[in-house]
């Protein structure tokens, strides 16, 4: 009995060590990004949004559709509505960073935008999200952006999340 | 799943209630622990396999240890052995961003970046189970045979996301046996609906007002103390309501978990005020930490460094940043300055006393919802004017103004005012005017909860 007991004991710190191990291996995975895209569309109301267009995103964000990898961008219909999701996969984690300086420039205008007469909306941006993981960006304005993120982070890390 | 929500209240607790209550008493453990780890599964489908293995591990560990008791070194390497693979686990799901971020910012080192989430209610149940090792290591408890017995202790629901901490040696024996009965039930009804309404009613509104303040692009002195002081009233409503919710929840289930809270907002000294608030963390850092490091049975140099020691833990527990690590300290320094150089005067002074405690705990909460220490400076920086900061502005008078009733009643609940009116005079005479004010608490609860979409709990992050 005492003899089972250690080796159980000794098994499950190896099971555990192996565990944390898999999870460090597994942390450089790439994910597909359809499947990222529809992890994080389904914890967002995108009814209320339009789909934007290679124009609206050289318009808002400054960035060249082309020098992207892959984009999925949703901007509120009503102008007084700040609902925003941009999901994009640039080339490398470095130019997914000089991406995220263009979103953190218009989060910037919109939060000047509604200063003053727009509590709500001024609100909504304060809590909004900016995520970058290796390449891929996320930039959401959303009543619940933290179930966004979730859904992001579970797709990139599906292990740990 | 919190239990400030629709589903668990309509569902989820209304059958696990008729479920436990008509089966046989042999079940009803295993009832409890399927049903814990259901609720568990449902907000972590995958962190629910950490928790299986956490409850087989100490399980195997426990009776480890008992069995090599007699031999007090062997025994000693097992206690270790078991504690060192918990605390591997909550510091690598918890601690593992933070000491990524700092060992690669001082030693120019690239580590993984794993962007690890949170497995909620880790913090918790993890000193549960270091309870469990450190308390049959000492003799206080048996180990638990029964592996049911031990994963409810470890996935009870009503305590397992927020506390409290339950301490084995205090919860053995209802493990093995408990009294339920419709008196008791009827109490738990009663303390869940409580904890329910603190919720829904009062943390939830404070909540709004101090992230509306939060989000304000400048702050004038009134609107950071309005921010302050609705941050200071959300947490406690917050956290307290939801241990209220969990004594509640255990004794419906025949369970006597100690109390949490015991209106820590009218202490006199800010030693009064952790012997009052989060009662279970405060005892398991006594009982663990502090007293194995000697305790106030030292010199005083070395009490004074076992008290930022167990303070710099506390305030890590709550959260991997450094913001938290201060506020630990904080009250480390407090406690230290209270003893040895202000020798406990003010517990002396009724009013003087409570008001420098309230004036402590509320630029404590300020280290502990700023992000950085750096955004803890600048906030406490417009509560006392610093840099030209105007007094008043038109964002502070008009939160200050439309939340006034709020926080008066805000101060009047957390004081013990309704309790002895309850006690006194109600439960004696009018139990029908108890009954209705129970049930009119409970259904605007939950009209808020159907309505009101802003439900946030912010105990689930530690």
């Amino acid at each position: 009995m005492d003899m089972w007991i250690k080796v159980s004991k000794y098994a499950l710190i190896l099971l555990l060590l192996l565990g944390l191990w898999g999870i460090i291996r597994g942390s450089g995975r790439q994910a597909e990004y359809e499947d990222l895209a529809g992890k994080v569309l389904d914890e967002i109301n995108t009814g209320e949004m339009q789909q934007g267009d290679e124009g609206m995103l050289r318009r808002l964000y400054g960035l060249n559709a082309g020098e992207l990898k892959n984009w999925t961008l949703y901007i509120s219909r009503d102008n007084m509505d700040v609902e925003e999701l941009l999901l994009l996969e640039a080339g490398t984690p470095e130019e997914a960073e000089q991406a995220e300086e263009a979103v953190r420039k218009r989060l910037e205008t919109q939060e000047h935008n509604f200063e003053g007469y727009g509590p709500e909306q001024l609100q909504l941006l304060k809590r909004s999200v900016i995520r970058v993981e290796g390449s891929y960006l996320l930039f959401v304005v959303a009543e619940d952006p933290e179930a966004v993120k979730a859904g992001f982070l579970r797709a990139l890390h599906p292990l740990v999340h | 799943m919190v239990f400030s929500s629709i589903f668990f209240l309509f569902t989820f607790l209304s059958l696990t209630v008729i479920i436990y209550y008509l089966a046989p008493a042999r079940f009803r453990n295993g009832i409890l622990l399927l049903s814990s780890l259901f609720f568990y599964a449902w907000g972590e489908p995958v962190y629910v396999f950490l928790m299986l293995y956490s409850i087989l591990f100490n399980y195997v560990a426990g009776i480890d240890i008992a069995r090599t008791l007699k031999r007090k070194g062997r025994a000693k390497g097992s206690l270790f052995l078991g504690i060192a693979v918990n605390l591997l686990i909550l510091g690598f799901f918890k601690y593992y961003g933070f000491l990524e971020e700092n060992l690669e910012a001082l030693f120019s080192v690239d580590l993984p970046d794993l962007n690890l989430s949170l497995p909620i209610g880790l913090s918790f149940y993890s000193f549960q189970s270091i309870s469990y090792l450190v308390d049959v290591y000492r003799g206080r408890a048996g180990e638990q045979k029964n592996i049911i017995r031990f994963g409810l202790y470890i996935s009870m629901f009503p305590q397992l996301v927020a506390g409290p901490i339950v301490q084995y040696s205090d919860i053995e024996a209802q493990l093995r046996e408990r009294e339920t009965s419709l008196d008791k039930f009827g109490e738990g009804v009663m303390y869940f609906i409580w904890g329910l309404g603190k919720k829904v009613l009062l943390a939830n509104g404070l909540g709004a007002v101090h992230e509306a303040v939060a989000a304000l692009s400048s702050f004038s002195v009134l609107s950071a103390w309005v921010g302050v002081f609705a941050y200071t009233f959300h947490i406690y409503f917050d956290f307290s309501g939801y241990s209220d919710m969990a004594l509640g929840l255990g004794k419906m289930f025949g369970f006597e978990l100690k109390g949490n809270f015991d209106y820590p907002y009218c202490a006199r000294s800010v030693k009064e005020f952790w012997r009052r608030w989060h009662i279970s963390l405060g005892a398991w850092f006594r009982e663990y930490v502090y007293i194995p490091l000697g305790g106030n049975r030292v010199p005083v140099f070395r009490h004074i460094v076992n008290l930022l020691a167990v303070w710099g833990l506390t305030g890590l527990w709550h959260g991997a940043s450094w913001n938290f690590v201060l506020w630990g300290l904080y009250y480390g320094v407090l406690l230290i300055a209270e003893k040895y150089l202000l020798r406990n005067v003010t517990e002396r002074l009724p009013i003087l006393g409570t008001m420098y405690t309230m004036l402590a705990v509320m630029i404590g909460w300020v280290f502990f919802f700023s992000g950085t220490p750096g955004e803890a400076g600048r906030f406490l920086g417009a509560m006392f004017g610093a840099g030209g900061i105007p007094l008043t502005d038109q964002a502070g008078m008009y939160y200050f103004l439309t939340n006034a009733v709020l926080f008066w009643l805000a101060w009047l609940f957390s004081t013990p005012v309704f309790y002895w009116l309850w006690a006194g005079q109600m439960q004696e005479r009018r139990q029908g005017l108890l009954v209705a004010l129970h049930l009119g608490i409970f259904l605007l609860s939950a009209a808020y909860l159907i309505q009101d979409t802003y439900n946030p709990f912010l105990y689930f992050r530690f």
